[in-house]
């Protein structure tokens, strides 16, 4: 070991518990802070980016799933329950 | 518990313990490096939270090319020179001082001379010398860093870096003369 790496510990035995703690502290929180705002991204930013979507007038991916704008002839308001066909359409392949 | 272990562990399953692990083996370093840098101990505190927030930002880049404790030093410096260099407005903390550098003395003997300098005046005199002088001479002979690592991390040459080493430690000898002037018996 030279005097350079002797330095080195006695300057890094300055960094005592509290500022180690502290230091620690402060980071766990950052973590924390990150992780949770990921989750939040990951949780609701599909449902916005649907939202997004039908307010600009097309179908979100959600929506075909639980039938919403969906004729009444295609089950979409009341799913189980078909309502009338179109006047002039063929019946709707199910 | 290797780094690189404890690295794809914490990639992993991002747990705590594996944090816990690389902080406490490198807490330690990272800040005796800063406050060498950066001469105050509040901005070295500071900078050591820093440092380790862009180290686990990043974990995934690691790309173990280089050794775990080399790209942690390589942020340890960047972020210090980057701080220097706004603090300072200056552009590159190692392009003035080529012109005022002394002649680079004999490799041999002033690397003798500099490693057995008193850790006291070490100190002082690395305080009182150029931060890039600083930083190059940290890297040579604290970290034990190869040219070719030291090149890469301030994206010099490896000849350029070569120079620099012989006129950082010349400039040191210097500083040490100036400041220790030893009395005429």
């Amino acid at each position: 070991m030279n005097n350079f790496q002797r330095l080195e510990e006695e300057q890094a035995r300055q960094y005592d518990a509290v500022k180690r703690q502290q230091v620690q502290n402060n980071l766990e929180h950052t973590f924390g802070l990150f992780k949770f705002i990921g989750q939040i991204v990951d949780v609701y930013l599909p449902a916005m980016i649907g939202v997004l979507i039908s307010a600009a007038g097309g179908n979100s991916p959600d929506s075909r799933k639980t039938g919403i704008n969906r004729p009444p002839s295609e089950g979409g308001d009341h799913p189980g329950r078909v309502g009338p066909h179109p006047p002039d359409g063929d019946p709707v392949r199910r | 518990m290797k780094d690189l272990e404890v690295i794809h562990s914490y990639l992993d399953t991002q747990a705590s313990r594996c944090f816990n692990l690389l902080y406490e083996r490198y807490a330690g370093k990272i800040y005796s490096k800063c406050l060498s840098m950066l001469k105050d101990e509040v901005l070295a505190q500071d900078a050591t939270q820093e440092i380790f927030t862009k180290i686990f930002l990043n974990l995934s880049r690691f790309g173990e090319k280089s050794k775990f404790s080399t790209w942690v030093y390589s942020i340890t410096y960047n972020f210090c020179i980057d701080f220097l260099r706004r603090k300072k407005k200056q552009k590159d903390i190692f392009s003035d001082d080529m012109e005022k550098a002394p002649e680079p003395a004999d490799d041999l003997s002033s690397d003798k001379a500099l490693l057995e300098m008193e850790i006291g005046q070490l100190k002082a005199v690395l305080e009182n010398i150029p931060a890039g002088d600083r930083a190059i001479l940290l890297m040579k002979y604290q970290d034990g860093m190869s040219i070719k690592d030291i090149a890469e991390i301030l994206d010099k040459t490896e000849s350029a870096i070569k120079m620099k080493i012989k006129r950082a430690k010349a400039k040191a000898q210097e500083t040490k003369k100036e400041m220790f002037q030893e009395p005429l018996s």
